[in-house]
């Protein structure tokens, strides 16, 4: 016999507390009513003459009331300890996964799969015999132990009620091969998902368990619909030359086996921005890009709206994005009145530039980033810098050699952010210095060898952690600033020297579970084995394991025998 | 601890009551062995009117009761003998004891009261009567009273007794039998709940040459006491105590143990060949009462 609620010492003591607490009781009850009597020997005939005079104390102790309280609190007690008969069989040991991917939100089942399942988790967990071991999983894109092999049910059961559904697919191959390492080295083992059969890689899972035959597999399956139409993509950029405005990336998908006539809108602040009633065939992807939207930092969400009513998974009809505000930028521009650089660093608004004529430079303190433009300063620049034509005295972080004569863009390294898909290799230049790169420093454009070594024409590195880039020609002596690569290639530079990131980069912000649930048709059976066996014992077998009903059912039959006996005084 | 001795109580008795008893008289089994004259025939050849029959005569013998007709018809002498009316001793003997105090005293009253209209019935028949109140020891007795205007002594005396302590009617029998050697009626008030003491008194007043008449007073509430579930039972006489779960069950089978004591008491008497009367105090004692003490021959 084992014990799975109290423990037996909790046991010993609480049985120790509680009869010691009786039998005070009723050493310290009321005394019983007097009675004056004419003749006591007409009563005492009534009794077995063999019965002598007892103390209180001990008429007390032999009360049948007493003992039958105390047989009452001891079983009572004993059903608390939740005893059960040492197992015959031995003992099972099964893994119950539970799905917890994204298409477990669907609500055909009221209120939600996974709740459903849960529910059916819960009864199988109740119903299992004591002394079968299990531990619970949960599956998403990999398989999360949430217990280890255990007998404590309320263990089970807590780590059970916290699980939730994560907006992500799910993947039967890592619960599968959990399952394998688990299980085949265990007598007994038993896999038990619990899931709407809507896993990844299920073919692959099956080939893996179907080499180990001995391994037992039981699917239980979920849902009944598959009609879903979801916002599977959505993104927002912003556009390179005009960061003031944004474009998005919408796509739909219907996953259904039905045409869905739909109304899909999206809002930002309350406002609508775009809305269009479209209809998707079965299973038909669609994308809509929505162009010129204004830019500000407010949260674009689309909706998807069904004619026919809300699909099983509302929650990816309904997404969210926004672009988080540009950081400002504080430039300190020192040149000798460049139209074409004053231009470029009109065109982000996130600039704050100041512009200083080269004679009264001193220091670019309080500034993310200075450029120098046909000038050098007296004195290395104390932030990060771009050295626009750095062919003037001054102090300049690189060591510069011979002036070359028209060199020209023979390699660019294209997959530099920098450069990529600017177009430099027609642009001309008169003269450049010749720069001399320290180690650690990079030459991201270079020209054709001249008398046996390349000029860079662009390089980039840092010093004292300061991070620079340098153009080794003059603005003034290049057809550069002609070029729509200039202001990009300036912007970008400032981008990079003020390590704020890309002007394009997007960073969706989702509500709900995320678009990429996708499809939710659930499969009855994912293992392709006939299960064997019950999974569960029959309600009369578990009632015969679990002594406790029986105890409480004794307690009461003791409670009723004291109705009997003292209350209704059926005894004398 | 036994319970207080129960209160003494005035007697009276009402005019319609008193010339009730007057007409009756003390029923006796034998006849009158009084010393004193009275309204009762004896068995004592004497002075009286009634004829009783004749013997030889015997030198000495008073000419004067010589049948001279049955000498001329026999021609021997015979004397004719006559009934001497004597008087009747009757000895009332109250049963003082703790258990007639039970139930607010109600089966002492009614004992008290009982034996004052007893006692008065033979008073007024010129019966001598005395009083022996017992517990477990003989009382202070009351001597012989004779004559209805000794009434109201008697009632005095028997107001004055108390109920208290155990019973033993065996020595106050003898203490009425050292006083009493010419008979009479023993008039014995008792609730009859120790029955061995009051067999052995009944047989001692036997065998003193007195009638004895136990008179059982009963209570109903002895017979159902209003008691129930788990109680300590004090006696009222030896203030012994016992503690007893009390069911329907138990007051049933108490029930029938007390009636059948009552039985099996009734039956010894009987068996003595001694009148056994058993009232119940919930009669009402002016009509009632005197009516079962004439059915049962105690009065006639």
């Amino acid at each position: 016999m084992r014990l799975l609620g109290l423990d037996a010492p909790t046991l010993a003591l609480t049985l120790l507390v509680a009869c010691g607490t009786i039998v005070w009781l009723y050493l310290n009850k009321r005394p019983p009513q007097r009675a004056v009597v004419p003749a006591l020997a007409l009563w005492e005939a009534l009794l077995p003459a063999a019965e002598r005079p007892r103390s209180a104390r001990r008429r007390a102790l032999e009360a049948p009331p007493l003992w039958l309280a105390l047989a009452i609190a001891l079983v009572l007690i004993f059903a608390l300890a939740d005893p059960v008969p040492s197992a015959r069989a031995p003992a099972r040991h099964l893994l119950i996964a539970i799905d917890r991917s994204a298409s477990m939100a669907a609500h055909d089942v009221a209120p939600s799969r996974l709740s459903a399942v849960k529910a059916r988790a819960r009864a199988l967990i109740e119903a299992l015999p004591a002394h079968d071991n299990v531990a619970l999983v949960a599956v998403d894109r990999g398989a999360v132990p949430l217990t280890s092999f255990t007998t404590d049910r309320a263990r089970l059961l807590r780590a059970l009620d916290a699980i939730r559904t994560r907006g992500e697919p799910g993947d039967l191959l890592p619960v599968s091969a959990l399952a394998i390492d688990l299980l085949t080295p265990l007598p007994r083992g038993q896999l038990v998902l619990f899931s709407d059969g809507n896993l990844e890689h299920a073919d692959e899972a099956r080939a893996a368990l179907a080499a180990h035959p001995s391994l037992q597999v039981r699917h239980v399956a979920i849902g009944h619909s598959a009609r879903n139409v979801a916002i599977t993509r959505f993104a927002l950029r912003r556009y390179p030359l005009d960061p003031t405005h944004q474009e998005s990336l919408l796509a739909l998908q219907n996953f259904g086996d039905q045409r869905e006539p739909l109304r899909l809108s999206v809002r930002a602040a309350g406002g609508l921005l775009y809305e269009e009633s479209l209809t998707l065939e079965p299973h038909q992807r669609l994308t809509r890009t929505l162009a010129d939207l204004p830019s500000g930092g407010a949260r674009l969400t689309a909706e998807l709206a069904l004619a026919s009513g809300p699909d099983a998974l509302a929650g990816d009809d309904r997404a969210s994005v926004a672009l988080p505000a540009r950081p400002r930028t504080r430039v300190l521009a020192v040149s000798r009145d460049d139209r074409y650089l004053d231009a470029a660093l009109l065109l982000d608004d996130s600039l704050e530039v100041s512009a200083l004529a080269p004679d009264a430079y001193t220091s670019a303190a309080g500034f993310d980033v200075v450029i120098f433009d046909g000038v050098l300063p007296a004195t290395p620049a104390n932030v990060a810098a771009l050295y626009l034509g750095p062919l003037g005295p001054g102090a300049l972080p690189l060591a510069r050699g011979a002036l070359v004569e028209q060199p020209f863009f023979d390699r660019v390294d294209k997959q530099h952010p920098l450069l990529r898909e600017l177009t430099l290799g027609d642009v001309n230049v008169a003269r450049a210095v010749t720069l001399q790169l320290a180690p650690g420093d990079l030459a991201i454009a270079e020209s054709a060898a001249q008398h046996g070594q390349r000029v860079p024409l662009i390089v980039e590195g840092s010093r004292g952690g300061l991070p620079f880039l340098a153009l080794a020609f003059d603005l003034r002596e290049s057809d550069l600033p002609l070029r729509a690569a200039f202001p990009l290639f300036v912007l970008r530079a400032l981008d990079r020297l003020a390590s704020r990131g890309g002007a394009s980069a997007s960073e969706p912000l989702v509500e709900g579970p995320p678009s990429r649930a996708g499809a939710i048709a659930p499969r009855a059976e994912l293992f392709g084995r006939a299960p064997k066996g019950e999974l569960a014992p029959t309600r009369a077998a578990r009632d015969g394991q679990r002594w406790w009903p029986l105890l409480i059912g004794l307690a009461l039959g003791l409670l009723v025998l004291e109705w009997l006996a003292f209350q209704r005084r059926w005894s004398a | 601890m036994p319970a207080p001795p129960a209160p003494t109580t005035d007697l009276t008795l009402d005019r319609s009551l008193l010339r009730t008893l007057e007409s009756l008289a003390i029923a006796a089994r034998r006849q009158a062995s009084g010393h004193e004259r009275g309204e009762r025939s004896s068995s004592r050849a004497g002075s009286g009117i009634a004829f009783a029959g004749h013997r030889a005569y015997a030198a000495g013998d008073d000419l004067r009761f010589l049948d001279w007709q049955a000498f001329a018809r026999s021609d021997r002498l015979y004397v004719k003998q006559y009934e001497e009316e004597l008087d009747l001793s009757v000895h009332l003997l109250l049963d003082c004891s703790g258990s007639m105090a039970t139930n607010d005293g109600a089966k002492f009253r009614y004992a008290q009261q009982l034996a004052a209209a007893l006692g008065y019935i033979a008073l007024s028949n010129l019966d001598r009567v005395a009083v022996q109140p017992y517990a477990e020891q003989p009382r202070a007795r009351l001597a012989p009273l004779r004559g209805r205007n000794r009434a109201l002594l008697l009632l005095r005396y028997l107001s004055a007794q108390r109920a208290d302590g155990s019973t033993d009617l065996l020595r106050a029998a003898k203490a009425v039998c050292a006083h009493e050697s010419r008979g009479g009626v023993a008039l014995v008030l008792s609730d009859g709940l120790s029955s061995e003491s009051l067999l052995e008194g009944v047989d001692q007043l036997r065998y003193g040459r007195l009638s004895p008449v136990v008179l059982l007073i009963t209570d109903p509430r002895d017979a159902e006491p209003a008691l129930r579930g788990e109680v300590t039972l004090v006696d009222r006489e030896s203030g012994r105590e016992r503690t007893l779960l009390i069911t329907e069950r138990t007051l049933a089978r108490y029930r029938e143990h007390y009636h059948e004591h009552l039985r099996d008491l009734a039956h010894a008497l009987w068996a003595r060949h001694v009148t056994a009367l058993t009232l119940s105090v919930s009669t009402p004692f002016e009509r009632s009462v005197l009516e079962l003490l004439r059915r049962g021959g105690v009065v006639s």
